[in-house]
């Protein structure tokens, strides 16, 4: 898978007006991957073409399959989980980028099978500087190094951003990504050899972190949406400081999509953590996400909220953003009053679970123990002497008669 | 350890709200929480009134889903009240008990109780027969006398 990964990518850097691939992730990996072009020579692929195109098959089989557990996976969850997958790395694997060709247009399909049919070769021998940048993003955050290039490279990443934005927005559906995978595996990459594995196993970990965090954001916990909120809050003030001074040209280059843009300073931000690889991808890669989902970004009425973004990130980042604030903001909806802070029986602190528990109509609030030593007694609630199971009661004794007070 | 828990609440809230109701007054046996004494006045317009009434709170470990064990101490002429034991009737204290209430609540429950004695179902017979039988005059001289003799501070010193 990561190897097919890696192809994909440099299939898509070889062909820079047409940008395969509209991951996020990728454009942060732009430099590296130059660097690594630049030093081994494209000519290296032929030999081991063949070879390289077995192994792939074999790993076709295993990334459909994949692809099945995907789409089932990203059916249920709904879109969310899909902007989470846009919002990643390159290194990420084949379901973020069936999402994205969920939504190709037909031009950008024909432009893709076009440069399938044409094979691989004629963009193997185009410029390394332009083949190479989506694929060593993996080994660069291993190296912890990225900052060092990303001055010099600062404008590439910046061209292909953009190329990159567009496709993204427009990319991809289920043909188109069949071409793709296949264009990757005829040809060997380079990527696949010169990749260390730790690149793509720390991509693919960040990866998986990223998805529980949106699983636990998505959840709906007003705790975890308030720590998610701090840090992105942190993480903006960095990423602010950030913008000042090196990554200038990406931001610029990016205020056409506020995703990119998000990645970009996010990646960023990540190089201030000067930890291994793997850490320090993680933080940006939440970073990011977590101020998308934190309603930072992109609202409808942004003026510069990119036209392409509804279709993308708007139909699964909306509805979460959305949900979020209406649990922090209305939390009293129900017309019940503010929950105490203590139980009113053992003064115990009432933890969110307790607070948000109102066993009897009366609207009187205690802690689940209390309720339930008083369950274990006469089951009378405190406030109002009913007993809890009144309307339970009184069903049975419609049934059975077996308690006739009510 | 909840009822402790409970009753050091109660404690604090006892300590700040000392001046705000004068007519009781809830002291904390110095060695043991659970033993507490409380000192309610007798309300106005009442055979009671003038006199200060010493109850004795006994607080069980299962405090507060079960009552406080509460008496007087203080000897009081009245239907709900045992004459000797100072036990008190009141549904509150017994099977209408509810968790949230305090000890100060059932301190203001037997005030209450002063003002509105229930001679149906008296601990005292022959306070409550007095009731019964209309002769509300007797019972008031007799609950008056009583109070004086056991209640009243000054005439006690």
């Amino acid at each position: 898978m990561c190897q097919i990964d890696s192809q994909m990518e440099q299939q898509t850097v070889l062909n820079p007006e047409k940008p395969v691939r509209g991951d996020v992730g990728f454009i942060s990996s732009l430099p590296s991957k130059v660097e690594k072009s630049l030093a081994v020579p494209p000519t290296s692929e032929n030999g081991k073409k063949k070879r390289v195109q077995r192994a792939a098959k074999l790993k076709q089989c295993k990334m459909d399959a994949r692809r099945e557990q995907w789409l089932a996976q990203v059916s249920g969850k709904g879109r969310k989980s899909e902007s989470c997958d846009s919002s990643h790395s390159s290194s990420q694997d084949d379901g973020e980028e069936k999402e994205l060709l969920l939504q190709a247009s037909p031009r950008e399909l024909d432009i893709i099978t076009s440069v399938n049919k044409e094979g691989s070769e004629d963009s193997r021998h185009k410029p390394p500087v332009e083949s190479s940048p989506s694929k060593a993003m993996g080994q660069e955050w291993s190296d912890g190094q990225f900052h060092n290039h990303l001055g010099s490279f600062s404008q590439d990443i910046k061209h292909s951003l953009c190329q990159h934005h567009e496709h993204e927005a427009a990319c991809s559906n289920e043909p188109a990504k069949h071409s793709v995978e296949r264009r990757s595996e005829q040809k060997p990459s380079t990527i696949q050899r010169y990749d260390t594995q730790g690149t793509w196993s720390a991509s693919d970990t960040s990866f998986s972190q990223s998805n529980s965090s949106q699983m636990s954001s998505s959840s709906e916990d007003e705790n975890e949406v308030d720590d998610w909120e701090t840090v992105a809050d942190a993480l903006h003030v960095q990423a602010t400081v950030e913008d000042m001074k090196p990554t200038k040209p990406i931001d610029h280059c990016l205020s056409s999509d506020g995703t990119l843009h998000l990645k970009s300073s996010s990646s960023i931000d990540a190089d201030k953590c000067i930890l291994k690889p793997e850490s320090k991808y993680r933080p940006g890669n939440c970073g990011s996400r977590t101020r998308a989902d934190a309603g930072r970004a992109w609202r409808p009425d942004d003026l510069s909220r990119p036209e392409t973004l509804p279709r993308l990130s708007k139909q699964h980042s909306f509805p979460l953003q959305s949900g979020s604030l209406w649990a922090t903001s209305h939390g009293t909806i129900w017309g019940l009053p503010p929950p105490p802070s203590h139980c009113p029986i053992c003064t115990e602190e009432l933890d969110t679970t307790d607070s948000s528990f109102v066993p009897c109509s009366c609207g009187f609030r205690l802690c689940l123990f209390c309720h339930h030593r008083i369950l274990i007694g006469d089951g009378r609630c405190p406030g109002c002497r009913k007993s809890y199971n009144t309307e339970a009661a009184s069903k049975l004794s419609r049934a059975c008669s077996v308690r006739p007070r009510v | 350890m909840a009822s402790r828990a409970r009753l050091f609440k109660e404690y604090k809230e006892v300590q700040r709200e000392k001046t705000a109701d004068s007519d009781i007054q809830l002291i904390c046996d110095e060695n043991n929480i659970y033993r507490w004494t409380a000192h309610i006045k007798g309300p106005a317009d009442t055979p009671y009134q003038e006199g200060v009434f010493q109850l004795s709170i006994n607080v069980p470990e299962q405090y507060p889903l079960v009552p406080p064990q509460v008496r007087f101490v203080t000897k009081i002429f009245h239907p709900n009240v045992h004459f000797k034991t100072g036990e008190i009737c009141l549904d509150i204290l017994k099977t209408a008990w509810s968790p949230a209430w305090t000890l100060q609540s059932v301190c203001r429950a037997i005030i209450a109780l002063m003002s509105h004695p229930e001679p149906d179902s008296p601990l005292n017979c022959d306070c409550g027969n007095l009731l019964r039988s209309g002769d509300h005059r007797g019972y008031r001289s007799m609950a008056r006398m009583y109070t004086r003799l056991a209640a009243v501070p000054n005439i006690l010193h």
